[in-house]
């Protein structure tokens, strides 16, 4: 909302942004990361959904209207930006725990202890990428800081990560900088975590975990590059509680997941990263945000046909509002994530499913009521105002027509608007017939992957950190 | 040896992230400030500073002083530990943002308001008193960015009102105005240092009142409601009498004055109260006890003592007419209405109506009464009670006792 | 900050990266509202079809001659189109000759 108020004031049109008034601090942050931090915005007390339309009236005509009326007639105060540190900057010398307490206090660690990052341990990191330290990979909104290889080495010391996992963190950053992903909304209200999907033959050679508890903290690459996620989005993408980060109550992060690649080989199903578009068997990393996910627990049949009706029925239940990620907020940009144990993929396979057949039976068996859909978008909340029909949604072009079949209320609606928008993924305990489904946040963290680079003598460099 | 002290720093960020110092400092250079204030701007702009010294108190003293941080008095270093005993007294988050404070829009969060608080020399049970007060002077009425950008030399009287006045021991008896009791001095200081530290109201660079005035160290007392024959302050304004609030407003000045009645409406008469007139003020009469009973005694309430210092208090027309403001700055037709009818009449009173004028009964009980007079100045009329909010278990915090 | 010297110490570096987005400055402002064409922009969530009516009639009661171009003729402002909103907003407020715009609803 306010990209397009900054649009208006380039475009030489003065503007006035309504916001309520929790949201100002966030406001005025993204506004500096739009180049406009004198932005002008017109607050409305409280928050509009619990007012009644008498209170909503009397807040709107006395406090926002003047403010609208002040903020195109009357110049704003200049901006002035704050001024940046040198990169290479030393903060605080001290002993390790006054180091921590540092950073804590000043807001850059996550409350659990950092590893002081000093220039001897960023070099050791630096060694495993060509990349210059002041290489731009990109810059994060909202604060709009530039993400750099040097940041990058920081804050993965900073997570307890080691050197060599460097080329990831890497990949990661420049994900996170890609505009497709939408970092900016990492601190919205309802309070996704990001989940980081690895591939390639760096899974085994960093020791990631892609068996049992591939979702839990225990082993050192999973963990600590998920942990590397947050402290990056709070240190250079700008995102601290209370202030821009607004997760009513958020989660802590993900670890990272690996794929079992041998199991994917063996059933001739591609990993993400090829569904995601990079060639077959590339070292990669896909990020995208969820919302929430279940475990869905013993999975019996022998077959596809017997397992994958519980599997849909059980995605089917793991979406409710978010639909409004494929019709209304952003149309089709929903993308469920199934991640089958091996035994569960082998069996369905073993059915003669592809994953582009999975895919087809979930577009066509996790569906629910039309009626019910709508409920979400347009009863249970107001993510969707106008209180328009799905079909009515389809006339308008701002649904595909998959939605509108027949106007029986009662007809069956799938969750996306065609198989490819499902994903699947494939790791856990080999042995263990569940899966889980995860419930994705859409547009607001878009699944994005990117190729790992490897530095020329990786293979030596590597060996010589295992040697440590 | 070093000792170190972690601080809160105490100066204020713009919502967008800016430091309002930078521009202070800025101002500070064009009104050729900066052989005092030789670190204006330079401190490290983050959250948390840790200072390292053999006498670290001393050095953040230094270091503040030069920065443009103090009233000149020493301070009490705004370390971690302090700002935390602080913020316990308040329920509300740290970064809770009161509001923006003028005139350079500095964000008064709780914490940093704690930070000045601590400062200031405050008790932490105080801070609930200090927040009330800030929340006064942000309220619009108040014009705080009147108060702090103009060449007049007014300041915030602060009364506490309440059972918690006596309880924290803010005086309203002998000396209420003056110094030796912790409460009244610092809680009205904390108040000025968040004026300065995150409004901006930099005395000389943006504040340009012509000399200021000793208030604008601290200005706060309570009622001597024990010696008071009238109901209290904050009941007068529609409370009850177990309620615990502050009563703000602009006072131009405090003019003492030995006598009666007679004695006070003759100074509110006079030009002392000229911006009363020109800007329809709420100027405050701190009555002595003395008087006060006997004038109870004779059958008068409040609003009868109010109504014959209206009468009684009243500037001679021709007086009005011939004073700087009048000829010189004010354009006749900008005077109020009601001025310009009573100029007809002969003699104008300080105030529109008797209800404008705040009693407070106050000081110690002598025959040589000392009552004080303290003109208003600026727009729009303005006294400010704001109800004291006390964290649910503060009876048990204060039995717990506190650092002093 | 002085350095602590003692051994055994970590100088630790500062952990985010430079701000890259320089200051640009906004539009001039009106006069006055009356007679303009006010543009409404807005995310369709939050209350906007209850808030953008109350203000355009308190506007209208207040600045004789103003005149709205509604939200309906831009589209939603968050979501997937967004991006080509605001691609296309300049050229779109010059067409309709709007003179201020109103957009919401941040919450």
């Amino acid at each position: 909302m306010l990209r397009v108020s900054a649009a208006a004031e380039a475009a030489g049109v003065p503007s006035a942004s309504l916001v309520c008034e929790g949201f100002v601090g966030q406001a005025a942050t993204t506004s500096v990361g739009l180049g406009m931090p004198n932005l002008p915005l017109a607050k409305v007390p409280g928050h509009v959904d619990v007012q009644t339309p008498d209170e909503l009236r009397a807040n709107v005509l006395n406090v926002t209207l003047p403010e609208v009326i002040r903020h195109l007639l009357n110049d704003p105060a200049p901006a002035v930006l704050d001024k940046d540190p040198p990169p290479d900057e030393i903060v605080f010398e001290g002993g390790f725990e006054e180091v921590n307490r540092f950073f804590y206090e000043n807001g850059w660690s996550d409350g659990l202890p950092i590893v002081p990052p000093t220039v001897e341990k960023i070099g050791e990191f630096l060694r495993f990428t060509e990349l210059a330290p002041e290489h731009k990979l990109g810059t994060l909104l909202p604060d709009n800081r530039a993400a750099t290889v040097w940041n990058v080495a920081i804050n993965g010391v900073m997570a307890g990560c080691r050197p060599e996992y460097m080329p990831v963190l890497v990949a990661l950053a420049e994900a996170l900088a890609d505009p497709a992903y939408g970092v900016e909304h990492s601190g919205n209200t309802p309070g996704a975590e990001t989940l980081a999907i690895v591939n390639g033959p760096i899974v085994r050679e960093l020791d990631f975990n892609y068996l049992q508890g591939a979702l839990r903290d225990g082993f050192q690459a999973n963990t600590a590059i998920g942990r590397f996620f947050r402290l990056y989005l709070r240190n250079v993408a700008g995102f601290q509680l209370h202030k821009n980060d607004k997760a009513t109550f958020g989660g802590t992060w993900r670890v990272a997941m690996a794929e079992n690649e041998a199991v994917l080989r063996k059933i001739g199903w591609p990993t993400v990263a090829a569904d995601m578009g990079l060639e077959a068997g590339a070292n990669a990393v896909t990020i995208a945000r969820y919302t929430g996910g279940d475990v869905i627990v013993s999975v019996y049949g022998d077959s596809a046909e017997r397992m994958l009706p519980y599997l849909a029925e059980a995605v089917t239940r793991m979406n409710g509002w978010q639909l409004i990620f494929t019709v209304g907020i952003a149309q089709g940009t929903l993308r469920p994530l199934l991640v089958l144990s091996p035994i569960l993929a082998e069996t369905i396979a073993r059915s003669g499913y592809g994953k582009a057949d999975v895919k087809r039976y979930l577009f066509e068996h996790a569906r629910l009521p039309a009626r019910q859909f709508e409920a979400y978008y347009g009863q249970y909340t107001n993510l969707y105002p106008a209180k328009r029909s799905l079909n009515e949604l389809v006339r308008l072009g701002r649904a595909h027509p998959v939605f509108a079949q027949s106007d029986d209320p009662g007809r069956l609606v799938p969750l996306v608007e065609e198989p490819e928008q499902f994903m699947i993924a494939v790791s856990g305990d080999p042995l263990r017939t569940n899966a889980y489904t995860f419930a994705h946040n859409g547009m607001l963290g878009f699944p994005t992957a990117k190729k790992i680079r490897l530095p020329r003598d990786w293979t030596a460099l590597l060996r010589q950190a295992r040697a440590r | 040896m070093n000792d170190s002290l972690w601080l809160v720093v105490p100066v204020a960020q713009r919502a967008a992230g800016d430091w309002i110092d930078d521009t202070l400092a800025a101002r500070a250079a064009e009104k050729g400030l900066t052989g005092r204030l030789d670190l204006a701007g330079r401190f490290p702009r983050r959250r948390v500073e840790v200072i390292r010294s053999a006498d670290p108190v001393a050095q953040c003293n230094a270091l503040y002083l030069r920065r443009g941080w103090t009233d000149g008095l020493p301070i009490v270093p705004p370390a971690i530990a302090r700002v935390d005993d602080m913020l316990r007294f308040s329920a509300r988050p740290r970064e809770a943002v009161l509001g923006e404070m003028e005139p350079l829009a500095g964000l008064a969060t709780v914490e940093r308001v704690a930070a000045n608080a601590v400062m200031a020399g405050c008790r932490p049970e105080y801070f609930p008193v200090v927040l009330s007060a800030v929340e006064a002077i942000l309220a619009p009425e108040f014009n705080l960015r009147g108060v702090q950008t103009t060449d007049e030399n007014v300041t915030p009287l602060l009364v506490v009102c309440g059972p918690i006045a006596q309880r924290l021991g803010v005086n309203g008896g002998f000396g209420a105005l003056g110094p030796g009791w912790q409460a009244n001095a610092s809680i009205g200081r904390a108040l000025r240092l968040v004026m300065h530290n995150l409004g901006g109201g930099w005395p000389a660079a943006v504040s340009l009142a012509g000399l200021g005035q000793p208030a604008r160290y601290t200005l706060c007392l309570a009622e001597n409601t024990a010696q008071s024959p009238w109901e209290p302050l904050h009941v007068e304004l529609g409370l009850k009498p177990e309620d615990n609030a502050v009563v703000v407003q602009r006072a131009e000045s405090v003019v003492n004055v030995t006598g009666g009645l007679e004695e006070i409406a003759s100074v509110m008469g006079s030009l002392a109260s000229a911006f009363s007139l020109l800007h329809g003020g709420r100027p405050a009469v701190l009555l002595a006890p003395y008087v006060a009973a006997r004038l109870a005694a004779a059958g008068l309430g409040k609003a009868e003592v109010k109504r014959r210092l209206h009468q009684l208090g009243r500037i001679p027309v021709e007086q009005w007419r011939r004073s700087w403001l009048a000829r010189e700055l004010i354009r006749a037709e900008r005077w109020p209405d009601w001025v310009k009818q009573a100029a007809e009449q002969g003699a104008i009173p300080a105030v529109e109506s008797p209800e404008d004028i705040t009693l407070v009964v106050a000081g110690g009980d002598l025959a040589i009464a000392q009552h004080a007079y303290l003109p208003s100045w600026g727009f729009p009329s303005a006294r400010i009670v704001k109800p004291i909010e006390l964290p649910a278990d503060w009876a048990a915090m204060l039995a717990e006792g506190t650092r002093p | 900050m002085a350095g602590s010297n003692r051994p055994g110490d970590y100088a630790a570096v500062w952990p985010q990266g430079a701000k890259t987005v320089p200051v640009q400055p906004l539009a001039a402002r009106l006069q006055s509202l009356e007679g303009k064409i006010v543009a409404q922009l807005w995310d369709y969530m939050f209350r906007g079809d209850e808030i953008f009516p109350l203000l355009e009639q308190a506007l209208k009661e207040r600045f004789p001659g103003v005149r709205f171009v509604p939200y309906d003729t831009f589209g939603s402002t968050h979501g997937d189109e967004e991006r080509e909103i605001i691609a296309t907003l300049p050229e779109k407020l010059k067409a309709l000759g709007v003179d201020a715009v109103i957009s919401g609803m941040g919450c």
